[in-house]
């Protein structure tokens, strides 16, 4: 291993980057662009949900609708519970509260279930007013259940997403820019005449993979950036830990984008492994869904799948704040995927000979 | 002891045999040519000797070191058919680049750098992206790429391959000068108006030599007026 040639590998990538306005602005905007979109999509609750409030009942209604959280409802009033029920049936509202004359009937929603999202928004804030309303009428429950965050007590919806959306960007971008790349080594002759001299396929290989990790560092620095100032995340752990963890698993893609290179024979049969890689990695390694939601015959693929444990280290340490003490296990398997590709793709390139 | 000896190599793809049994010496400021049709088996050769490709059998001996040899690779310079150049650098990043593979420093490769663009006629063209040359240029900055560190041994695959008459003089001048100051060159050519200013060749069919020796002699011996009629001779290929 000769530390200079493997610095001229890394500081030649670099250099064809700056050259080249095409990838320069997929490896830098890329990154932007995802977060930006990102960021402004979850960036907030549930907002504005359209609710009709039918009230027969008067006064303990009209308190319900008055702790109703403003920002979550948007209320309107219908004089007859047909009325609105012909607003929720035409999509208009995507409830209807309704306060019977007599109270003991209790409280009836009708609910528009086709959306997730909305329907958990509407319960718990429904839920949420009733217990208030109660409690203000003087009713005490013999039972509460309190809630304290031991982590994330600060963390809306974006503070989560945040890791898996900083580990895809840097996991395809990377795999994708050393499959182009090399690619191009093989067909023009450079990698055949690099290895002409002295210089060896392991360091080819490292010094792929040392400017894959300045890259994925300086892509996460922008994210970041994005994200603390343009949407107020919080970052409760350490940014080097951070750092680190990407810069790992943007080696773990360079050395991915090296094989791939070997079995396609040019650019355009090379972009038909890109969504073979996107949409699993996407899907299954709990950047959206934990792992926990996954079905239990498709947990295997999200275990094989690299960025599963970057998402888990860099959200424990994120979000939780946690040390490398504590997220050594995720940190060590992903070395250990990368030690992988990289001996992988250096038995590629000799396996050519 | 020669430059460079192969020994009885052999090299086949699947069921293709393309080197079968080849054997040749280069004497050391020789400028060594390997000519034949296409499909004879000479850039398999080429890429055996230098170590891209792994011989079936048989040896190589390069600079008095038996191959694969990292080491001795310092000391060789090599020119591959294809363009071998990053098209996103400049000609001056390429040299570089090359330069570091090769072990130069910053200072050897400043020195280096400028008689080479010389002798290229790139100067001027120095901060120009590879992409942006004209192909004989490309040529021209590929050959500087493989001299950059001053090499004894230069292994040349179809260098002249879209450079004009001019340069394609200026490259044998060159080539000429090297071997005075000690350097050994194998070489493939199709022209065969240049593979005469070879100092030996060896005529290549089906994988095997069928010849080396001096141009002259191989024109004499066949009773042909040039070269490429021996060849023609030679190998039964009439175009």
């Amino acid at each position: 291993m000769n530390m200079g040639r493997i610095i001229a590998v890394a500081k030649r990538s670099l250099l064809e980057l700056r050259h080249d306005r095409r990838l320069m602005s997929y490896a830098l905007i890329t990154p932007i662009v995802l977060m930006v979109l990102f960021g402004l999509a979850f960036g907030g609750h549930v907002q504005d949900v359209k609710v009709v409030v039918v009230n027969g009942d008067g006064s303990f209604g009209s308190e319900f609708v008055k702790n109703l959280n403003t920002s979550t409802f948007s209320v309107s009033h219908a004089g007859t519970l047909e009325d609105a029920l012909n607003e929720l049936k035409d999509g208009k509202c995507w409830a209807v509260i309704y306060f019977p004359r007599d109270p003991s009937e209790g409280v009836k929603v009708y609910l528009d279930r086709s959306n997730t999202y909305i329907v958990n928004a509407i319960v718990s804030g429904i839920n949420e007013a009733l217990m208030k309303t109660l409690e203000e009428n003087g009713l005490k429950l013999p039972v509460r259940v309190k809630y304290t965050a031991v982590y994330g007590s600060n963390a809306k919806f974006m503070d989560t997403f945040l890791p898996g959306v900083m580990s895809l960007a840097v996991f395809i971008i990377s795999m994708v820019l050393s499959l182009l790349s090399f690619i191009g080594e093989r067909n023009l002759g450079t990698l055949d005449r690099a290895l002409a001299s002295p210089m060896s396929e392991g360091e080819v290989a490292i010094g792929y993979s040392l400017a894959s990790g300045i890259i994925g560092t300086l892509q996460v620095i922008i994210m970041l950036t994005i994200a603390v100032f343009g949407f107020r995340v919080n970052v409760e752990g350490s940014l080097l830990l951070s750092f680190v963890i990407v810069a790992i698993l943007a080696i773990v893609g360079v050395n991915l984008g090296i094989l791939f290179s070997n079995i396609s024979q040019n650019e355009a049969q090379a972009v038909q492994f890109v969504p073979m890689v996107i949409v699993p990695t996407f899907l299954l390694s709990g950047i959206f869904w934990p792992v926990e939601a996954i079905p239990k015959y498709l947990r295997p693929f999200s275990y094989i799948l690299p960025p599963t444990y970057a998402v888990d280290a860099l959200r424990s340490v994120m979000v939780r704040g946690w040390g490398l003490g504590r997220i050594w296990g995720d940190v060590a398997i992903l070395l250990g995927f990368g030690t992988l590709f990289l001996g992988l793709a250096v038995l590629n390139m000799k396996r050519r000979r | 002891m020669p430059a460079l000896a192969v020994r009885e190599l052999r090299k086949s793809y699947g069921d293709f045999e393309a080197v079968r049994g080849l054997s040749l010496e280069v004497e050391p400021g020789e400028i060594f040519g390997l000519i034949g049709p296409n499909g004879a088996g000479k850039t398999t050769t080429i890429k055996t000797i230098i170590g891209l490709l792994k011989p079936d059998s048989g040896e190589i001996e390069l600079l008095g070191r038996k191959m694969p040899n990292k080491g001795v690779l310092a000391k060789v310079g090599y020119m591959p058919q294809e363009l071998a150049l990053y098209r996103n650098l400049t000609v001056e990043e390429n040299l570089w680049f090359y330069s570091r593979l090769y072990g130069l420093s910053r200072e050897e490769f400043e020195k280096r750098k400028e008689s080479i663009l010389r002798f290229v006629g790139l100067e001027k063209f120095r901060n120009r992206l590879v992409g942006k040359l004209s192909g004989g240029m490309q040529r021209r900055a590929s050959l500087a790429c493989a001299l950059i560190h001053d090499p004894e041994f230069l292994i040349l695959d179809e260098p002249t391959v879209g450079v004009d008459p001019q340069l394609r003089a200026s490259f044998w001048s060159y080539f000429r000068e090297l071997t005075k100051e000690g350097a050994s060159i194998l070489i493939t050519t199709h022209y065969m108006d240049e593979a005469v200013n070879c100092d030996r060749v060896a005529i290549m069919m089906n994988g095997k030599v069928l010849i080396t020796a001096p141009p002259e002699q191989i024109i004499e011996e066949t009773g042909s007026a040039t070269l490429e009629e021996a060849v023609l001779k030679l190998t039964g290929v009439v175009g």
